[in-house]
């Protein structure tokens, strides 16, 4: 145990110096990106008003896809952009990965309502609630990057006042 | 279809896989199986009543599956942040006294 401890000390020692020569600071994970998140609350907010203006349609044309196709076409540009912005950070496979399941849930979706011309109730109300469920994963990590880039700030004041 | 049986199956085939990360990602993954489990038995429903067809079924179970991962995104997320926030505040802490002794700003 002694010798194994012995062995990886300098390892441990020669990483934290390199850490602390190299940044000071590490990134495992992007910062809070604003932008990302406003965005996304929109794409959110748009997609709620779709399902609540199909669940008033019901089987009616104001229901039908080419009726709806808009939402879809929109909602799939905004999303593909989000996510090329996502993929350029660096350290934000997550967030992308994300963003990308959210893009290919909406394409499953405008899949099944061009297939099908119309969506029956339940299936409108089952989409729905599993969008949401995307949606809360990518706020929930969301709001640990604010959270957590809030507080950097913060010590990083507090460092800066210290110097002074 | 037993809704407990298939979610209880569910959670033993995961468990090997995700065993590392169980206590942090268990609860979240309990949660999609179930949703998986009932959504399946609700795929089971809609058949029998012809208001679903066997591509909307699947195309619906992708939408599960793609949630499930997008759960997993989120906590393994949140745990490159706590082992970021961890090893910054590790360093924080002996800043000073590292500084100090070598005389110049390294931290």
């Amino acid at each position: 145990m002694k010798q194994k401890l012995r062995k990886s000390l300098p390892i441990f020692l020669a990483s934290v110096t390199l850490i602390a020569l190299t940044a000071c600071q590490v990134h495992f994970i992007a910062p809070y990106d604003q932008k990302l998140d406003t965005a996304m609350t929109t794409v959110q907010g748009d997609t709620e008003a779709f399902f609540i203006k199909l669940q008033g349609a019901g089987q009616t044309d104001a229901g039908d896809y080419d009726a709806n196709k808009h939402y879809y076409q929109q909602t799939e540009a905004t999303l593909r952009t989000l996510l090329t912005r996502a993929q350029a950070t660096p350290n934000s496979a997550k967030v992308a990965d994300e963003i990308d399941k959210l893009e290919k849930n909406v394409e499953l979706i405008q899949q099944m309502h061009e297939r099908d011309k119309s969506l029956n109730a339940a299936n409108i109300q089952g989409d729905r609630d599993s969008m949401e469920i995307g949606f809360r994963a990518f706020f929930t990590l969301e709001l640990g990057l604010k959270t957590s880039t809030a507080g950097s700030k913060t010590a990083a004041a507090g460092k800066a006042q210290a110097r002074k | 279809m037993d809704v407990d049986a298939v979610i209880q199956q569910m959670l033993a085939a995961a468990k090997g896989p995700l065993q590392q990360y169980w206590k942090a990602a268990g609860p979240a993954a309990e949660q999609q199986f179930t949703n998986i489990a009932q959504m399946i038995k609700q795929i089971g429903i809609d058949r029998a009543t012809q208001t679903i067809t066997p591509q909307d079924a699947q195309d619906r179970l992708q939408m599960a599956k793609n949630n499930a991962a997008m759960e997993l995104d989120t906590i393994e997320g949140l745990g490159e942040l706590a082992a970021q926030n961890a090893i910054n505040a590790a360093l924080a802490a002996v800043s000073g006294i590292v500084n100090g002794y070598l005389g110049f700003q390294l931290i």
